[in-house]
């Protein structure tokens, strides 16, 4: 059972990303092309091997003036060796109003290393982009076209900054693409210093004193290419990176110092200022809402309740770089915002109530990769709310009408967040996914008539994510919607006939029900023998690929339990031949039961299966286990109970 | 469904057959819209344009001012976002503006009291997109389901082209009422064009006595559906165009408009015939590419395909030159039109009888051969005759054979640009279909382990929609996916797609173990037939089902089981026929001793079927599924 069906979380997810983090940028270092770069044919066959793309040259050099200016020169010549990476010939770089593209050309070459084509930033186009309502960001960018692979291309280009919050990063090695040479050097003024990790290498800067300042020069070469492997969680956790990060930065009039999460934080602080006080009004609006109430979590529920049924999110990505909330009253008036106005006007709310709570920026996204503890950085797309506790803090995802109250799910679980308090900043863990947080359970009843016709009929009811799924699906949509949840999402056996309908959203679980009819129910049948799936649909359905050398770990979007119960009611004067035996399949990672039952007197044939994935990252060595346990539970689901008239 | 009536209106001929409607003040809402909780006319919807009203005037037969008003009923949380606005106009050289912009929010409090809350001014972002656009944007504030949002703006259209845009009555949501009006000078002449199915009303506009006006209620939205072709075709919608201006001295301009006026000016045109009559590029290239040659139809293909070759298409479809194919040819890039008309002038100076030929793809919507407007068309492509033999070419498409119409023109109708031999033509094709061969053979041994060999073959259609994926490591991940991991793809051997051979071919061997119950085991047919489930899901359809091509699919294989397993009874030989006989799947299964030999055969010999065909296609597609999915079993004997 996957999530097919974007939520609203993508959509913001979208928005969110493209605000903060400015893509990775870079630098010439001009003249230094020993041999011929251009010509595909000098490409050594170790750097062919599984690559797509051959980095020839990747030079950047990123010179820091003072706190807010600096300049970007980026020198690149990369060959295509097929189609799958043609997205790579296209050049784009997206800035907001602290950056811009000074410079750009691009020089095109053919496999021998000719020169076919220049292009200058005059021919390339820039454009708005983003899917929410208002952004203030912009892309320039140009699309190479390959009459014919192997193609090369040469990239010159300049960007400056006029506002930094961070530094950019650089990517080393991307999957499937080889690195003949590359090269990262960093110019920065004593007096600012910075702070920098490399992820996945363990490459060490030749740092050169230039009186004033410091340069730090990152090389490398002759790196062959890498696969990416299915579900590994995104290609950056095996990926080799620079990442360098300032000390001090200015964005506006806000200056800041990054050296600690409490100073990150504190900067964050500031920036937010009053916006999180409500008006009188607004506080005693709030005080009227709760009065009834004795907790600070019944106090939360009840404005959380209030958040969900009045605001709506409205992507709108202004204000400092897109950092700085719209305050809480404007939110209280027009009742919409983004996820930081939405999260600041629902704090602002608990404190007009007396309850204490912390605005925590955070980087949202299915399995991405939290912050580092002790690197300091502006890496977020995303702010939540957490209302501390003395066990087991409450979180609020303040973006969402459907999410159940304290439930986070896993766009922004197992993570860090940096909480902005009146202290600075404080790295926390978000709560870690629980599997007993995420259930689906189908009880489903079949009448089978002795042609093979029969009728079925289903309850399915989900909490967290898949409740969040099924009411995406389901909640207020169309008839024909809510069969694609069945028999598209979960993968239902298509009904000739069916209907279903669905339950309040604010009950937890969330309840589905569906009356289908068959024209033909067993699997098959031959002579007088009928051969029955054990359920309508795979209870398991996720994709392990066998693969007995996996590098790299396998991750699940989520742990989570599934339970199913089939009854079916077999037609006058038959009976079970055969019916497959009890199993019980358990590793560390995850559980799988099912019990199969016969009653002749009722004539009932009664299937009942469990499934429970209890850790939702696996590693790499553990692998060959998970496709064992994929070939077992398949195997069950897979039986076939035989029944004949007798 | 009814069929779409197209109704043709004479230049300034209208009737008045009703009075104007009597309509709520905006800004003034009646308690019963915000009571409202569902759509009669279309329970699906979301939002309910309780009105969509628009009226444009032209000024001084040059100006051209749009005044608009909308209100929507938000009935269900999916429908919220239709209450954040972005209104993107044409900013370039100040050639549009959006002004006037005013906008209500109205809720039910929680004594059931009317709360108007107004657009806030400074809430309303003006921002440039790129060289020629920019957009408005705002959100009305507080909306929650049941809701009525309101709101009106104007849009000025300043310059010398006149044009009024189309005004669409349908939505993709519901609307209970949709009015539009045109005020047009007296020395200017418009040829509309009407699309609809229900009712539509023609009225007087409100400020003077010229021009048109429509009005058209209780319209439901129009959705998405698998197989669905233009879906612009559908909307209920009136088009316009400019067909005469009459200048002050009486000086009459004819705009339209026959086709052969039509052919005229674009043989004319600076981008498209122009650029044919111009010095022919590339012709040394081409002389050495066809050397070899030794008819008109060799030569031809070469040409196409060297073209096909050297040239990469930039994304954008178009029926005319960007800028000019000279520069075309030497980015070796461009549109469709760029792309083509390369094709069309080296074909030319090589003395290929070759015409251009405007097509409009299934995506873009069938053309009304009634209607002489160039809008109608999307792209160009080469009408070429060699050796008798007739082709249609689109240099743009990579993948696509000299003698296969291009897919996304299939069963459409094209315009071919030439005074002599010019006309409409049909492009369709029933010789070539979407068609699929497999063939294979598999042994099971007496552990229930099974190896085989299975030979895919994919023709015409298939092979072009396949072409793009065909590289082993592609085709391994995608089998084993197809059967949920369950068969391991020990080899497998593709044909190389850059072969001029008539199919695209992978040969694999696989293994595995099959999955066994109670001593008995299942045998699928056709291990890689990709048929698992109908499309077809929806019980309702508005559209009609446009496969785009026609089709054939041949599943034949064999099992050789060991002596230690028993067959048992095989699942009967059937035919499956669509009550027209258009579809016809067959399936026999022959056993001797212990190797079954099987043959499935599905043929469909109609690319279209219409809305009203729904239920009995989508009942058919249920049962042919079922078919497809049979199994065969065996008994362990011993």
């Amino acid at each position: 059972m996957t999530l097919l069906k974007p939520t609203l979380y993508a959509a913001f997810a979208l928005a969110a990303a493209v605000i903060f983090c400015s893509s990775a940028v870079s630098a010439q270092i001009a003249g230094f092309i020993p041999g011929n770069k251009y010509s595909a044919l000098s490409i050594p066959n170790s750097l062919r091997k599984d690559a797509d793309i051959v980095m020839r040259e990747d030079a950047r050099h990123f010179k820091i003036k003072d706190v807010n200016s600096a300049v970007l020169e980026v020198h690149e010549i990369f060959t295509v060796l097929n189609a799958d990476a043609k997205d790579r010939l296209t050049f784009y770089y997206t800035s907001d109003k602290f950056d811009y593209l000074d410079d750009a050309e691009i020089k095109v070459y053919n496999a021998l290393g000719s020169l076919i084509n220049t292009y200058s930033k005059k021919e390339m186009q820039t454009e708005a982009y983003g899917e929410g309502l208002v952004e203030d960001g912009k892309t320039t960018y140009f699309r190479v076209t390959a009459p014919s692979y192997p193609i090369t291309v040469e990239r010159t280009y300049t960007v400056k900054y006029k506002g930094i919050l961070d530094y950019p990063d650089d990517n080393i090695q991307n999957p499937y693409t080889s690195v003949e040479h590359f090269v990262y050097s960093v110019e920065v003024p004593n007096e600012l210093g910075l702070r920098y990790k490399t992820v996945n290498c363990s490459i060490k800067p030749e740092i050169t004193d230039l009186k004033e300042a410091k340069s730090y020069t990152w090389e490398t070469r002759n790196l062959t290419a890498k696969k990416s492997e299915k579900h590994n969680g995104g290609s950056s956790r095996y990926s080799s990176a620079i990442m360098i990060a300032p000390n001090k930065f200015k964005l506006d009039d806000f200056e800041g110092d990054m050296t600690s999460w409490k100073n990150f934080g504190e900067w964050n602080y500031n920036l937010i200022g009053q916006r999180n006080k409500l008006s009188d009004k607004g506080t005693s609006f709030m005080q009227s809402l709760v009065k009834e109430a004795t907790t600070d979590e019944a106090k939360a529920r009840l404005i959380y309740s209030y958040l969900q049924k009045n605001m709506r999110y409205v992507s709108i990505q202004l204000g400092i770089g897109g950092w700085r909330p719209f305050p809480a009253d404007f939110v209280q008036e027009k009742k919409y915002g983004d996820c930081k106005a939405l999260s600041n006007y629902m704090q602002a709310a608990l404190d007009a109530a007396g309850v204490k709570s912390y605005y925590a920026v955070v980087n949202a996204g299915t399995n991405e990769e939290a912050a580092a503890d002790d690197f300091p950085t502006s890496r977020f797309n995303h702010i939540i709310l957490c209302i501390p506790q003395p066990e087991d803090s409450i979180w609020l995802e303040c973006t969402s009408t459907t999410s159940d109250f304290g439930e986070l799910g896993d766009f922004t679980e197992n993570r860090k967040a940096m909480l902005v308090t009146e202290k600075g900043g404080v790295l926390v863990n978000t709560p870690k996914s629980r599997a007993a947080a995420n259930v689906f359970t189908s009880t489903t009843h079949i009448h089978l008539n002795d042609d093979g016709t029969g009728k079925a009929e289903t309850i399915i009811t989900g909490t967290g994510e898949f409740k969040q799924q099924q009411v995406a699906w389901t909640y207020q949509q169309s008839d024909d919607e809510k069969r694609n949840y069945l028999v598209k999402a979960v993968d239902w056996k298509q009904p000739d006939v069916v209907t279903v309908t669905n339950g309040s959203r604010f009950e937890k679980p969330y309840r589905i029900e569906a009356k289908m009819e068959y024209d033909q129910l067993p699997s098959f049948k031959a002579g007088s023998k009928m051969f029955l799936q054990p359920r309508l649909y795979p209870l398991f359905d996720e994709d392990v690929p066998d693969n007995d050398k996996r590098t790299q770990d396998y991750f699940f979007d989520r742990p989570y339990q599934a339970q199913d119960t089939t009854v079916f009611h077999l037609p006058e004067g038959f009976a079970v031949e055969n019916l497959p035996k009890e199993k019980n399949i358990s590793y560390p990672f995850g559980k799988y039961s099912s019990h199969y039952a016969w009653n002749e007197t009722t004539k009932l044939l009664t299937v009942i299966a469990a499934l429970e994935i209890t850790q939702h990252e696996i590693k790499a060595a553990t692998y060959p286990e998970l496709v064992e346990f994929r070939k077992a539970v398949d195997a069950d689901m897979n039986e076939k109970i035989v029944v004949k008239k007798m | 469904m009814k069929r779409l009536v197209c109704v043709l209106l004479a230049t300034l001929l209208y009737q008045c057959t009703q009075a104007q409607d009597h309509l709520p003040a905006f800004g003034a809402i009646d308690k019963a819209d915000l009571e409202l909780n569902q759509c009669d006319f279309d329970p699906d919807t979301d939002v309910v344009y309780l009105m969509n009203i628009g009226e444009t005037t032209i000024f001084n037969s040059i100006d051209v001012v749009t005044e608009r008003r909308i209100r929507i009923k938000i009935l269900k949380e999916g429908g919220m976002h239709e209450a954040d606005l972005k209104l993107r106009y044409q900013s370039e050289a100040s050639y549009e503006q959006i002004t006037d912009i005013k906008g209500y929010t109205y809720n039910l409090d929680a004594s059931g009291n009317i709360q108007t809350t107004p657009l806030d001014q400074a809430m309303i972002f003006d921002k440039k997109l790129d060289r020629y656009f920019s957009e408005v944007a705002f959100a009305l504030p507080g909306v929650k389901p049941g809701s009525v949002v309101e709101f009106k703006y104007k849009t000025t259209v300043k310059s010398g082209y006149v044009g009024i845009r189309s005004w669409y009555f349908q939505k993709d949501q519901a609307v209970k009422y949709s009015s539009y009006h045109v005020v047009i000078p007296g020395s200017l002449a418009f040829t509309m064009q009407v699309v609809h199915r229900q009712d539509i009303a023609t009225t007087k506009p409100s400020i003077k006595d010229e021009g048109y006006g429509y009005v058209m209620k209780n319209i439901p939205g129009l959705r998405n559906e698998p197989y669905q072709a233009g879906i612009k075709d559908y909307y209920q919608r009136v088009d316009f165009q400019l067909s005469g201006i009459t200048e002050t001295d009486g000086t009459k301009h004819n705009y339209v408009s026959t086709w052969k006026a039509l052919t005229e000016k674009l043989l004319d045109d600076e981008f498209f015939g122009f650029q044919l009559r111009k010095q022919p590029i590339g012709s040394a290239e081409i002389k050495t590419v066809v050397a070899a040659s030794k008819n008109e139809h060799e030569k031809t293909e070469l040409i196409y395909k060297y073209v096909q070759k050297n040239m990469d298409w930039n994304g954008y479809n178009g029926y005319r030159s960007e800028d000019g194919i000279k520069k075309a040819w030497d980015l070796k890039s461009g549109n469709t039109g760029d792309i083509n008309l390369i094709l069309l002038s080296l074909l030319k100076d090589a003395g290929i009888k070759a015409y251009p030929c405007l097509v409009s793809t299934r995506k873009h919507g069938k053309v009304n051969v009634s209607y002489p407007f160039l809008e109608q068309f999307d792209g160009m492509y080469v009408y070429a005759i060699a050796d008798n033999k007739p082709y249609i070419f689109n240099a743009a498409d990579k993948s696509n054979p000299a003698d296969l119409i291009p897919a996304n023109v299939q069963f459409t109708d094209g315009f071919v640009v030439d005074n002599k031999s010019g006309g409409f033509i049909s492009l369709s094709s029933y010789d070539h279909p979407y068609k699929q061969v497999i063939s294979g053979h598999t042994q099971v041994d007496e552990n229930g382990r099974f190896t085989g060999t299975e030979n895919v073959s994919h023709f015409d259609y298939a092979k072009n929609n396949q072409i793009g994926n065909f590289t082993t490591a592609k085709l391994k991940e995608q089998l084993t996916a197809e059967s949920a991991n369950r068969v391991t793809i020990d080899s497998i051997t593709t044909s190389d797609p850059e072969d001029a051979a008539p199919s695209l071919d992978a040969h694999i061997h696989f293994s595995g173990a099959l999955q066994t119950s109670g001593g008995y085991s299942f045998l699928p047919y056709g291990l890689f037939s990709g048929f698992t489930k109908s499309p077809f899901v929806a019980e309702k359809r508005q559209t009609d089902v446009d496969f785009g091509y026609t089709q054939s699919y041949t599943i034949s294989g064999g099992y050789s089981v060991s002596d230690a397993y028993k067959f048992e009874e095989l699942p009967k030989n059937t035919t499956l026929m669509m009550p027209d006989t258009s579809i016809v799947v067959t399936r026999i299964t022959q056993q001797q001793n212990n190797t079954v030999v099987f043959r499935i055969k599905v043929t469909c010999n109609r690319p279209q079927y219409s809305a009203e065909e729904y239920p009995v296609l989508r009942a058919f597609y249920q049962k042919m599924y079922a078919l497809l999915n049979e199994q065969m079993v065996i008994k362990k004997s011993r």
